[in-house]
């Protein structure tokens, strides 16, 4: 089996460059039957790296530890369930799932595309199944997932435990999903670049790959942050880790990119602009696994050092030169159609948020490669850390918060004093309350207070425009509100569902500012039986109880909680010694009480010979909120993505045109 | 709601919205730029040996420090009442030596560690008050599964 995984790795690697080579060359020499034998090597390529992947699942569940990847991410009595998902617990597995996860979009993109744009997609294609040679080619010669050990050893070592959580599960796929996706709106990029057809039409088109890949990167990110939360035992969500920051730069540019490409489709602006903006986000995609997997940048996140880092230094190098040569090239056809009216309009609102995040982009970018910076630049390596992050991205934060509120309200062209008064007058007051409110009530932190003022004027101004677009459907149709706010989002779901992800990022805030504001922490040792109190709870010490099953041994120290004298229950806070790992690997298992008001999140953190123990204990107010918010965010997206009639029949117009100028 | 292509002429005077904007613009990257600036300068911990500590005397006093060495494990101590950690960070070649404080529960596999990294400031009486501390491990997946060892079981409460 691992031969065969290994031989099919072979076959998709020359079928991905065949692919490539067909379906760029048909498409220049218009040789249809070049571009459909293309198109046959991407099935082929699809079916072979199906293959690879199975046959990897396959040799874990069967436990084949002669093969060396299967030796580290399973042992006997692991349960099943993760080692089906150890396949991505490694690098040369998380490759190969990535590589998986990109012919799948690259058919899709076929597939779904396949009656368009003749002259357009099969570059679009040709561009994905040429980055997807660059993966098969670490696959078969730098990580090649089938190696085998030369003996078999009699049990394996399992995977990493700190990754044996539900969590973490979905955290790599959908991370991948997310990185891998961004390559669809790239490859649309430069395959407009390469077949000159720059107008918005691969913008439209791919609009939704983008929705795709950033909802994707979304969910990664937020479970990332929720791993962290539930696993790693220090009370917090967000490290600035260089590995979180890895995830996050796409992120950021990524939303500047769905921003902006809103000013090309409304009024034919920053097309080159655009595209800088999506091949960034693909770039930093793959920077993003350079950083996790070259080993160049300390992390907590213990990866192996590998030369891969090489091949992907080299890969990124490649896609920046050739996307901005082309670039350069093509500059004539992407002349704006329009000029900027008016510095109080919707179009400049969007080109200050995209310089405002991509000054956030820069400053966590600055941030994580500051050590190699300044190691060039004065031969110290400097390190900045969350001090760094907090201080420097905070204020850019509260910006985009603030342009997030006022952009919405804004028409595009030029907006006139009236409309200004009526439109950001109501929110004002809002905020104003709202702040007023919390000083009086005995908030008096200045940097809460700002940023709660701010995201209570998000929310105003945005359910000010539900309120209105509902108030006008209601009048129109002569329904219940309930049924006219349906209506309302199914009409115009790009807008609304765009609304409702800004109405997530509020909540999410609110989490943020709670937890990280508002926040105690507490470290306690205490004799077994005895009590202690943090804050308004009451923590009474039960016996310890210990437990082993054929992977780990736990010792778990119960405490029985109360609030003001209310009994919330037990929680069994414990130590998890993982003994299959060489060396041992001690984790801890974090108990955590949630209400929407607050955590309470109390950590063993250790056994001590004298019959004490010591916990760590943190209360977190609105932790809640923060996933409260990734939801709506999540679901808000999936509004955006949905088909939207009004947006069909504008593509049905762009493909019409398209296929006048192809005749 | 697609834009009808009709280029407009770029001959005479740039628009006064477009030099705004662009003011505008430069201010928000100008600020944007100091407030990394200053976070750097602020915020900045100095990767050092403990070698070259020694030879900044007092002048690293107060400095963001960042230190990578072997922790003498004859010296560790660990107080569980207070929870505050001490220990010594001594570099094997040339025997300098740094008294560590953390006020904080020891790291999960410090007593294994091969060296950690702390990072923190030197206090005016030469105590290091650590912020953080990394524990390095070896590279237990890779070398341990190649060289065919067994795996050892080890005891829970191992710190």
């Amino acid at each position: 089996m691992a031969d065969l995984g290994h031989l099919s790795l072979m076959v998709a690697l020359a079928l991905a460059v065949y692919a490539t080579l067909a379906l760029f060359f048909g498409t220049r020499r218009r040789l249809p039957e070049l571009i459909s034998s293309g198109r046959n090597a991407v099935w082929g390529a699809l079916a072979m790296t199906a293959l690879a992947f199975l046959a990897l699942e396959y040799l874990l569940i069967r436990q084949d530890f002669s093969v060396a990847y299967v030796a580290r991410q399973t042992s006997l009595g692991q349960p099943l369930f993760y080692t089906i998902t150890g396949v991505w617990g490694g690098q040369e597995g998380s490759l190969l799932f990535w590589a998986f996860v990109l012919i799948l979009y690259t058919a899709a993109v076929m597939y779904f595309h396949r009656d368009d744009f003749p002259e357009l997609m099969p570059y679009v294609v040709a561009v994905m199944t040429f980055v997807l040679s660059f993966f098969l080619v670490v696959l078969n010669f730098e990580a090649p997932p089938f190696r085998r050990l030369g003996f078999v050893p009699p049990d394996g070592q399992g995977l990493n435990p700190l990754l044996q959580n539900p969590s973490m599960i979905m955290h790599p796929p959908m991370l991948y999903a997310g990185f891998v996706g961004f390559t669809a709106p790239f490859a649309f990029a430069i395959g407009a670049l390469l077949s000159g057809r720059t107008g918005a039409a691969w913008v439209r088109l791919s609009r939704r790959w983008t929705l795709v890949a950033w909802m994707f990167l979304s969910i990664g990110i937020l479970i990332g942050g929720n791993w962290a939360y539930n696993e790693l035992g220090w009370g917090g969500y967000w490290a600035w880790d260089p590995v979180e920051n890895a995830s996050l730069m796409p992120w950021l540019v990524g939303t500047a990119f769905l921003h902006s490409v809103m000013v090309q489709e409304h009024r034919g602006m920053l097309k080159v602009w655009n595209m800088v903006l999506i091949i960034l986000t693909f770039a930093l995609s793959l920077f993003g696994t350079f950083l996790t997997r070259s080993g160049v940048i300390e992390s907590i996140h213990a990866f192996a050092v590998s030369n891969i880092g090489t091949y992907f230094l080299t890969f990124i190098g490649i896609i920046l030169l050739g996307s901005f040569f082309l670039l350069f090239e093509r500059l004539d056809h992407l002349k704006a159609d329009n000029e900027l009216d008016s510095l109080v309009s919707r179009e400049s609102a969007f080109l200050l948020n995209n310089i405002v995040f991509l000054g956030l982009w820069f400053a966590v970018f600055w941030g994580t490669i500051y050590p190699i910076v300044s190691e060039g630049l004065t031969g110290t390596k400097i390190f900045v850390g969350p001090p760094y992050f907090n201080q420097v991205t905070g204020p850019i934060i509260l910006l985009l918060l603030a342009l997030m509120g006022v952009a919405p309200l804004l028409p595009w062209r030029r907006a006139s004093r009236a409309h200004l008064l009526r439109n950001l007058v109501p929110p004002s007051i809002v905020a104003l309350v709202v702040v007023v409110g919390l000083i009086l009530t005995g908030y008096s932190k200045f940097w809460a207070l700002v940023a709660l003022g701010i995201v209570a004027f998000v929310a105003a101004g945005h359910l000010m425009e539900f309120w209105r677009g509902v108030r006008a459907q209601m009048q129109r149709t002569q329904r219940n509100p309930l049924t006219a706010l349906g209506d309302l989002i199914a009409k115009n779901r790009r807008r609304y569902g765009g609304y409702i992800i800004h109405l997530g990022v509020v909540f999410m805030v609110v989490g943020i500012v709670g937890s990280s504001f508002y926040n105690t922490e507490k470290d306690v040792t205490v004799r077994i039986g005895e009590s202690f109190t943090v804050g308004a709870y009451q923590v009474e010490t039960l016996p310890l109880l210990e437990r082993q099953d054929a992977i780990k041994q736990s010792v778990i120290a119960p405490v029985r909680v109360s609030r003001n004298g209310t009994s919330l229950g037990t929680l069994d806070p414990g130590i998890d010694f993982h003994f299959k790992v060489p060396g041992g690997q001690r984790e801890t298992e974090v108990a955590v009480r949630s209400t929407p008001i607050e955590d309470f999140y109390i950590v063993l953190a250790g056994v001590n010979d004298d019959n004490t123990v010591t916990f760590k204990i943190f209360i977190n107010p609105l932790v809640f909120w923060l996933w409260v918010g990734g939801v709506v965010l999540v679901a808000g997206t999936w509004i955006a993505f949905w088909p939207d009639p009004r947006e069909e029949r504008i593509l049905e117009r762009v493909r019409a045109r398209e296929l006048a100028l192809a005749s | 709601m697609t834009a009808i292509p009709h280029p407009q002429e770029r001959i005479g005077p740039i628009p006064r919205t477009k030099v705004k904007f662009f003011a505008g613009g430069t201010i928000i990257v100008l600020a944007i730029a100091a407030l990394i600036f200053n976070g750097v300068r602020t915020a900045g911990n100095y990767y050092i040996t403990l070698d070259e500590l020694a030879a900044k005397g007092d002048r690293a006093i107060g400095q963001g420090l960042r230190i990578s060495a072997p922790v003498d494990k004859e010296s560790v101590v660990y107080d569980t009442q207070q929870i505050s950690l001490a220990f010594d960070l001594v570099d094997p070649e040339s025997g300098a030596r740094q008294h560590v404080v953390y006020h904080d529960v020891m790291p999960d596999l410090f007593m294994k560690s091969e060296s950690v990294i702390v990072e923190g400031r030197l206090s005016e009486n030469h105590i290091f008050q650590a912020e953080t501390i990394l524990v390095k491990c070896p590279s237990k997946y890779e070398s341990a599964l190649e060289e065919g060892q067994q795996v050892p079981a080890d005891h829970l409460n191992q710190n």
